[in-house]
């Protein structure tokens, strides 16, 4: 192999990750965007997909692997919107503290449940395609590159239905200025129930997505919620979607390039320290309008 | 008359005694064994099912020197300060008998001194960690002596067998790829030093990592044909798909806890062809004794699944050869037992492997294993979706190999 393979399997295996850490945050990112609320279950919720999926698949024998994954959707949907209309919605109008910390009892009773019905051993969900490809003489494998370019085209579609669309266009107004946007006739309560649904697929899908290229154990919850949390933070909340892209590749990209110069040991720690170095330098992140 | 009355009254009187007796017997206090793991981990469930299956046995023939076995259970969380809390618990509060526990090495490090200090017996549940045996007891018998294991902390020898198979079979240059973790940083260093001229690319991971994309690509641009793997925690299955998919031109040895999973054939799809792991061999459904397949089966119908982790041989041998220990002293009294456990005709035979006896740092020793060998352990590699041993040889089931396609990629 020739010399510079390192830095190409870098480069190539960032793009892969940039789609999706910023699949992984837009949902947790598009409901702080309108309902102004933190919500740490969005990382159970993307695991709880994984499982959903893997219960259908292997458990109830669907057997078809796609009817598996649309019941993964399906499920955490239901799940995000019994979270919201059951917990959340109660505490709207509570301080940012109370929210943090419903939510985070919530993400945990979801892991414990998780636990104690599937068990805590790492889970494995088929790969959707097989074989695999060379870009840039890197050998990635064909769920890789499904994987990533599924995630492209889904914020791509997202930005178009937030753009084009008289739904996208609300929500994009009650994201703004919510009391403005009631007194032009919009329905604040309709756009938050359609923008936690919006979320929870996209939740489902990053799930789906992630999970034949690593193992699902009710560990991952909390991960991807670092990860969200992380790349929201340096994008800025309640900045444009294209930040929270810019800032999932700044995190992906610090990641492996950690991995390779520095240890593969502190791989990890990188995402703290950019969330560390956020907070204290630049509290609203680098295109937020939150401080 | 009077010879009749006598005779009544020495039955009744019998009568009276055997009930009081059987009265006596009944209410005596169970045995309790305390248990304490990592039960978010497969490593920590596989202990704690290991002390349930072995009590389930106990108390099924007829209990431990005429009483009932029980057993206490607590979840450390894999937390330091859970797992002291948990063993204090254990010892003041439910007042134990014996604690079976541990499959982190750096948590059963920090209970095993409480447990000695109240001079009770600690049977390791899966640490491979030198520490709490070979180096504590080699070095203050009289405070450690209560230690006994049933995971030689030689396990990593076995992890190496791939490696040296693999030079046999022409392939030479090593990439080291073990995860940071306190039951592997002995070998980890003793392996750097013994193979230094031949690692041409080493990194640790942490143990919640899943991506090896940046470390795979280095050994590929280093040339390595042998990536000399290492993880106990969830990066097993990524590993294989990644090393597989990216088409590292190299065969994979070296401790993957996935691996040892009789699915794991398909859990990995089928892209662990040629992977090689250490494994304990008595839970891998083979004959190692004749309580092996029995066990295995038993554990099946219990579980409703196969046994995935060593652990549960390990911690239901642990228990089992305490409980054979109890026997030959005829009391629970700590001191007494550690001196029958200490017994040169010890004579225990397990799930794992026979112990002939336990060395002079409490390490099992016998069955087939040589002195210097990790007692129980095997090295199995997957081929055509079944697990093959080739180690130890008088074990093995067949021989290592190359997978094809690694061997195409290298022009062999």
């Amino acid at each position: 192999m020739r010399e510079g393979g390192v830095i190409e399997t870098v480069f190539i295996f960032g793009i892969i990750w940039t789609a999706l850490y910023s699949l992984i945050t837009l949902g947790f990112y598009l409901i702080f965007g309108v309902a102004k609320v933190l919500n740490l279950t969005h990382g159970m919720i993307i695991m709880s997909t994984c499982y959903v999926t893997f219960l259908l698949v292997t458990g109830l024998h669907w057997g078809s692997l796609g009817l598996g994954l649309i019941g993964g959707i399906i499920g955490t949907v239901l799940l995000t919107l019994i979270i919201y209309l059951g917990f959340i919605k109660k505490l709207l109008t509570a301080p940012h503290t109370s929210m943090l910390l419903l939510t985070a009892g919530l993400a945990n009773i979801i892991q414990q449940i998780i636990i104690l019905t599937v068990g805590p051993s790492a889970k494995s969900i088929p790969s959707m395609i097989t074989g695999s490809t060379a870009i840039l003489s890197v050998v990635l494998s064909n769920q890789q590159i499904l994987s990533g370019s599924i995630a492209f085209a889904l914020m791509a579609l997202l930005v178009l239905f937030l753009q084009k669309t008289k739904i996208g266009q609300a929500i994009r107004g009650v994201t703004q200025d919510r009391e403005t946007a009631v007194m032009c006739g919009i329905n604040a309560e309709e756009m938050y129930v359609i923008t936690i649904i919006i979320a929870g697929i996209l939740a489902g899908v990053a799930g789906l997505l992630v999970a034949p290229i690593q193992a699902v154990t009710p560990e991952i919850g909390w991960e991807m919620m670092v990860t969200a949390f992380t790349v929201a933070i340096l994008a800025g909340l309640g900045g444009p979607i294209w930040g929270v892209i810019v800032a999932a590749a700044i995190v992906a990209y610090a990641e492996l390039v950690t991995a390779f110069l520095i240890a593969p040991t502190l791989k990890e720690g990188a995402a703290f320290v950019i969330m560390i170095l956020t907070l204290m330098f630049r509290p609203s992140g680098l295109f937020g309008k939150v401080r | 008359m009077k010879r009749k009355s006598l005779a009544f009254g020495v039955l009744i009187l019998g009568v009276a005694l055997g009930l009081a007796l059987v009265g006596k017997a009944e209410s005596a206090p169970p045995i309790k064994i305390g248990e304490t793991s990592e039960w978010d981990y497969i490593g920590g469930q596989g202990t704690k099912r290991g002390v349930e299956m072995a009590i389930r046995e106990i108390n099924a023939t007829g209990g431990l020197l005429g009483r009932k076995v029980e057993g206490i259970y607590y979840d450390n969380k894999t937390d330091p300060g859970e797992s002291k809390n948990a063993v204090e618990r254990l010892l003041y509060r439910d007042k134990v008998d014996v604690i079976c526990g541990f499959w982190r090495s750096d948590l059963g490090i920090v209970a095993q001194p409480l447990i000695m200090e109240a001079k009770k017996i600690f049977l390791v549940g899966g640490c491979g960690t030198p520490v709490i045996t070979h180096d504590r007891i080699k070095k203050d018998y009289n405070t450690y002596k209560y230690t006994f294991t049933t995971t030689s902390y030689l396990l990593a020898i076995s992890s190496e067998q791939g490696v040296i198979e693999a030079q046999k079979l022409g392939m030479g240059k090593i990439a080291l790829l073990w995860e940071k973790a306190a039951w592997c940083d002995p070998w980890v260093d003793l392996w750097s030093k013994k193979y230094a001229s031949k690692i041409v690319s080493s990194n640790r991971f942490s143990t919640t990592a899943t991506d090896f994309s940046v470390e795979f690509a280095q050994a590929k641009a280093a040339d390595a044909d042998i990536i000399f793997f290492g993880s106990s925690g969830r990066a097993g299955t990524p590993s294989v798909k990644q090393w597989f998919d990216m088409k590292i031109p190299a065969v994979y040895v070296g401790y993957n806890i996935d691996a040892q999973d009789p699915n794991f054939a398909q859990l990995s799809e089928g892209k662990c062809q040629g992977v090689a792991t250490a494994k304990v061999g008595g839970v891998t459904g083979l004959a190692i004794t004749k309580k092996s397949l029995p066990y295995y089966n038993e554990y099946r119908k219990v579980y409703g699944e196969l046994p995935i982790a060593y652990t549960n041989g390990v911690a239901y041998d642990a228990v089992m050869a305490w409980a054979h220990g109890v026997k030959l002293a005829g009391t629970v009294e700590t001191e007494a037992v550690v001196k029958a456990m200490e017994r040169q005709d010890f004579n225990y035979e397990g799930v794992c492997g026979v112990i002939e006896y336990f060395d002079e740092v409490h390490n099992p020793f016998g069955g087939g294993w040589a002195k210097g060998e990790p007692w129980g352990w095997v090295s199995l590699q997957w081929q055509e979706g079944k697990q093959v041993i080739f180690w130890p040889k008088n074990i093995k089931t067949g021989n290592m190999i190359i997978p094809e396609w690694v061997k195409k990629l290298r022009g062999k």
